[in-house]
């Protein structure tokens, strides 16, 4: 007596099984092998098998210049203040001065926003993060309004890191653009909390890519920050009651 | 006289295929870009030398190399070294902003002035005066010898996007090789001022 079975998968694989001998069949050894080959690579595809492989970032070595986009950079060293010329950090924490040589090796000035972009603020390097914009033009006297529906408890997103404040160590003045092969001697600048203690900072380098056209930003012609390409802990001198940049020099 | 329609003749055809094929030709490799006047008009001229650039008269008159430039309130030390151009502008045809202020070296290289030190990158003018100004360029040793100034009213950004079917000047600011070599090594500190009446005059008056 034959047993009720669920005959779907059972024909499926039936019918999978003649269509591969009936290829096979007639196949030499070295043409399955061929086949099996071209088949297991067909099969992993879909699981990311030609992903490109994540780049993994070169070393940041303090003394040692490294290509950023159209600049040379050559970090330093990393320092704390308790103010540089006219930043003063709210009370309890401090200013964190990362310091490097860079060179513009184009042949246009740039604007040092676009160099401070390259080395975004460390993470988990306790830098104070920026104040969201609807926190400055919420005001803080309001009272919450009594028939706003309560709404669901969103999830806090991860607290935007400001772009550093670049001077020029030389003359403790702030700067907006580099001019091609004029090296500066500048210093970026964060707040930093106070509660940091470590002895290095965790420094990151991201890649400029030039974007010639932009059809969506409608900003042709500029650089575009990438892929961290250099990360490194720079190490970080003792606090000094430094009154200007050139402090941080010394 | 005939009626009806007309034959297709093969020279007829042939006539405007020929026709159809040069106009083609011609759209597709005659530059479009030629076509068009989107270049400025270049005036060239000296230091010392008074430029009419049609909107203003333009007159570059001293060109000074620092070390060091300085104001009242402020110092800026150069990266390589500053070249400080003295300048003065007298609008012709109404309040102008005088936005374009460049350094070219003999390589095509670009540089902008700072405007830190009483030294001015953009400077406004009412129409009828002299108006002075400096302009201060860090530039590298190598940009000295046969460097130029670019000076207009639309800006240098966007590769001269604002200067484009309009007057620019460019003046030799007469630096030879021998001479960028003993201008490097001087260490001079240059007190700037910030733009207003030329020394020589009074205010007011044509300058």
């Amino acid at each position: 007596m034959k047993h009720a079975r669920n005959g779907g998968p059972d024909v499926a694989f039936r019918l999978g099984r003649r269509l591969i001998a009936a290829v096979a069949d007639d196949m030499s050894t070295v043409q399955r092998v061929v086949a099996g080959v071209v088949a297991a690579l067909v099969g992993i595809s879909p699981f990311g098998a030609w992903n490109e492989v994540e780049a993994k970032a070169d070393p940041i070595v303090a003394g040692t210049p490294v290509e950023v986009g159209p600049f040379e950079v050559t970090i330093v060293k990393a320092a704390t203040a308790d103010e540089l010329a006219y930043l003063v950090p709210a009370p309890g924490n401090h200013l964190l001065a990362v310091v490097a040589d860079v060179t513009n090796t184009g042949e246009v000035p740039e604007y040092t926003n676009t160099f401070a972009r390259a080395i975004p603020a460390p993470k988990d390097a306790g830098i104070i993060p920026e104040k969201p914009i609807e926190d400055l033009a919420a005001d803080p006297s309001a009272a919450p309004s009594a028939s706003a529906a309560p709404e669901e408890p969103e999830e806090p997103e991860e607290p935007k890191l400001p772009t550093a404040t670049v001077f020029n160590v030389e003359d403790g003045t702030e700067f907006t653009f580099l001019n091609p092969d004029v090296t500066y001697r500048v210093a970026l600048i964060w707040e930093q909390s106070g509660d940091y203690a470590e002895k290095t900072v965790p420094l990151e380098m991201v890649e400029l890519e030039w974007v010639e056209d932009d059809p969506q930003g409608l900003d042709d012609g500029h650089w575009f920050p990438n892929e961290v390409i250099f990360q490194g802990q720079i190490p970080l001198n003792p606090p000094k009651p430094a009154a200007d940049a050139e402090a941080a020099q010394q | 006289m005939r009626h009806g329609r007309r034959r297709i003749t093969w020279k007829g055809t042939a006539l405007v295929v020929g026709a159809v094929a040069a106009a083609c030709t011609l759209v597709t490799y005659v530059p479009q870009d030629t076509l068009i006047v989107e270049t400025p008009f270049v005036v060239e001229g000296a230091v010392g030398e008074t430029l009419d650039l049609t909107y203003a008269e333009l007159t570059v008159t001293d060109v000074r190399i620092a070390d060091t430039v300085t104001s009242f309130s402020e110092a800026a030390a150069a990266g390589g070294t500053f070249v400080v151009v003295d300048a003065t502008w007298r609008a012709t045809q109404g309040a102008t902003a005088f936005s374009g202020a460049e350094i070219t070296d003999a390589e095509g290289r670009r540089f902008w002035p700072t405007n830190q030190a009483d030294c001015e990158s953009i400077v406004n003018a009412q129409p009828g005066y002299s108006w002075r100004v400096s302009y201060c360029f860090d530039v590298p040793k190598e940009a000295l010898a046969g460097a130029t100034v670019r000076l207009a009213r639309g800006d240098q950004k966007e590769e001269h996007a604002g200067q484009r079917r309009d007057a620019v000047a460019v003046i030799d600011l007469g630096i030879s090789r021998e001479e960028a070599d003993t201008l490097w090594e001087a260490t001079e500190t240059v007190t700037t001022e910030p733009p207003g009446y030329p020394v020589a005059t009074t205010g007011g008056s044509e300058g």
